[in-house]
């Protein structure tokens, strides 16, 4: 390098640091004129140092945006198209005839951008978990009466479906009676996840690696459940059920909609249900889990759990050390999250076949949204992600297929680290 | 009456949504649009179209604040007919109302020229539109919307670093 070369570049340097950040601004929103643009796009190429204050300068103009963007009562562009039209398998159909149930349809149907931000933000499936609660508690709360007898019927069918169906009709004519129209809406739609995770169960067991027929513990428990659901229905209008019935529903459930990788059975697996949020919540605990990627570092388990309609959510950095809070589980709870974690696989989740970056909002320097979607046997299934960074990197400025390929390594980083999570 | 179409057709929208994250109301949003575009109508000459619009609506709120309060009020009930008429799944909106919570408060926390520079450059404002809806120097624009959008999301990232600590803390 010539003497001449060294002093332009130590001239442009100069230059640089002697740019203000007004002016980076000016030039990302295209006020700058033409010969100074140019002069700013060679001190990019140029100084290290410049060019990230423009990535940063990038991050804050996308970071101000999505915030900006919260503010709206309805954010634009954020509807994918192709959502409409997918073969998406919903749990059982609307009750028409229930005023109710189709009210609610109109507006779950006219608020459809919560569906996508649920799958932007719940990601993989939710299921429904026992939680220890007094009984007293449970008699207050009719969508946890009609959970409870959904895990449990849905453990039930599995075994029994002709059973199952005999323990849900005595709680509806109770209740049906007794709680207001919203309540009863909310268990229309708690009955049909049921029916659906039966029916998926029922469909699964060939194929996932539960045992065609109940295994004999299984077997006795649904029935001693049927038994105590007459019981109690019939003396309580309700009943609760036992945390082990419901985990291995969740577990099972859980195992029929994350496909698994290893073989000819997982490609008999039905479609997978695309549980809207509602139903997810038709649960008195839910558990979500999505794994997450952040360009280009980080990655993460984020868990999400909401009980009683409030969420309570964790993550887990890929790789760090720090622990995720289980503060508010108990043992079991605890126990039943991490062997569903563990059947959840992620490690063999199918390879991706999409990664929608323009249904993301990014919020620059904050965070990243990346959607991800992945086929199997030609359906499409479950959202994966909202990966969440702090490296200032904003993603969706780079183009689809960047996105694309550099989604492939970190799910490849990101796999057999679920051991770690816990 | 033509070219008032024309200007409602280009400007309402754009309009109405700055006015919504102005004020974080959308009903009163709309009666300030509403007051803008009558006083456009009255006008006999507007050279800059879209800085004058976003000139008058912003000192419309400013005349209107001292009307805030009983606005907010009947607002408040509004928006509580409206959450009961149209209930979201309660964990979506308590989630959804959480961000947009901090981003209220992100927004708030910015001095008011940052933030209507900022709004209005969302908005598709040129710079020259925002420094003559504003008053400023042209050259200043883009050292306000510089430092409007740094604050902006330092206020929001500690905003979020609390809520999740908030989180942790909860469970």
């Amino acid at each position: 390098m010539s003497q001449d070369d060294r002093s332009n570049d130590a001239r442009m340097r100069d230059r640089a640091d002697g740019i203000d950040d007004g002016m980076i601004h000016e030039w990302l929103d295209g006020e700058l004129d033409s010969a100074k643009a140019a002069e700013l796009e060679a001190l990019v190429t140029l100084s290290p140092v410049f060019a990230a204050r423009v990535a940063e300068a990038r991050g804050l103009l996308a970071a101000s945006s999505r915030i900006l963007l919260a503010l709206d009562e309805l954010p634009g562009n954020v509807l994918p198209k192709a959502t409409e039209a997918r073969p998406i398998v919903r749990p059982v159909a609307q009750p028409v005839a229930h005023p109710v149930a189709q009210s609610m349809a109109r507006r779950w149907s006219a608020r459809r951008w919560t569906g996508i931000a649920a799958l932007l933000m719940v990601g993989v499936t939710g299921v429904v978990i026992a939680r220890r609660e007094p009984e007293t508690t449970r008699l207050r709360e009719p969508v946890a009466i009609a959970t409870d007898d959904g895990a449990a019927s849905a453990d039930a069918a599995r075994s029994e479906p002709q059973v199952a169906a005999t323990t849900v009709a005595p709680t509806t004519a109770v209740t049906s009676s007794e709680r207001s129209r919203e309540a009863v809406a909310q268990e229309v739609r708690a009955q049909e996840v049921r029916a659906q995770v039966a029916r998926l169960l029922n469909a699964a067991a060939p194929t996932a690696s539960a045992p065609a027929s109940p295994p004999p513990e299984v077997a006795d428990r649904a029935a001693g459940s049927q038994a105590k659901a007459t019981s109690e229905s019939a003396n309580l209008g309700t009943r609760g059920d036992s945390q082990a019935t419901r985990s291995r529903v969740s577990a099972s459930a859980l195992r029929t909609l994350v496909p698994s990788a290893t073989g000819a059975a997982s490609e008999r697996l039905p479609v997978a249900p695309d549980i809207a949020p509602s139903d997810i919540l038709a649960g008195d605990l839910l558990l979500a889990v999505q794994r997450v990627r952040c360009a280009p570092v980080c990655g993460q388990l984020r868990i999400e759990i909401a009980r009683d309609g409030r969420v309570r959510s964790w993550r887990q950095s890929l790789g760090s050390s720090g622990s995720p809070d289980t503060a508010t589980l108990t043992e079991r709870e605890l126990a039943d999250l991490k062997r569903t974690v563990d059947e959840l696989r992620l490690d063999t989740l199918p390879a991706m076949l999409r990664l929608d970056g323009a249904q993301c909002r990014s919020v620059g320097s904050l965070r990243e949204s990346l959607r991800v979607e992945f086929v199997h046997n030609d359906q499409p299934r479950r959202v994966m992600g909202l990966p969440w960074c702090s490296d200032g990197t904003h993603v969706m400025d780079k183009a689809a297929a960047a996105i694309e390929a550099a989604a492939d390594s970190a799910i490849s980083r990101a796999s057999g680290a679920s051991s770690r999570y816990w | 009456m033509d070219d008032v179409d024309r200007l409602f057709r280009l400007y309402h929208q754009p309009l109405v949504r700055y006015l919504t994250r102005r004020l974080g109301d959308r009903d009163w949003a709309e009666e300030i649009a509403q007051e803008t575009f009558l006083r456009a109508i009255r006008q006999p000459a507007i050279t800059s179209e879209r800085s004058w619009l976003f000139a008058v609506a912003t000192n419309l709120v400013r005349d209107s604040a001292r009307k805030a309060q009983r606005q907010r009020a009947r607002l408040e009930l509004l928006a509580a007919e409206e959450r009961d008429r149209v209930q979201e799944p309660e964990v979506l909106s308590m989630v959804r109302d959480e961000e947009r919570a901090m981003a209220r408060q992100a927004v708030d926390a910015l001095a008011e020229r940052d933030r209507l520079a900022l709004l209005m450059r969302e908005e598709g404002l040129d710079y020259d539109e925002i420094a003559s809806a504003l008053d400023i120097a042209r050259s200043s624009v883009g050292t306000t919307l510089s430092r409007a959008r740094r604050r902006l999301a330092e206020h929001y990232e500690a905003l979020q670093a609390g809520a999740e600590g908030r989180d942790h803390v909860a469970g």
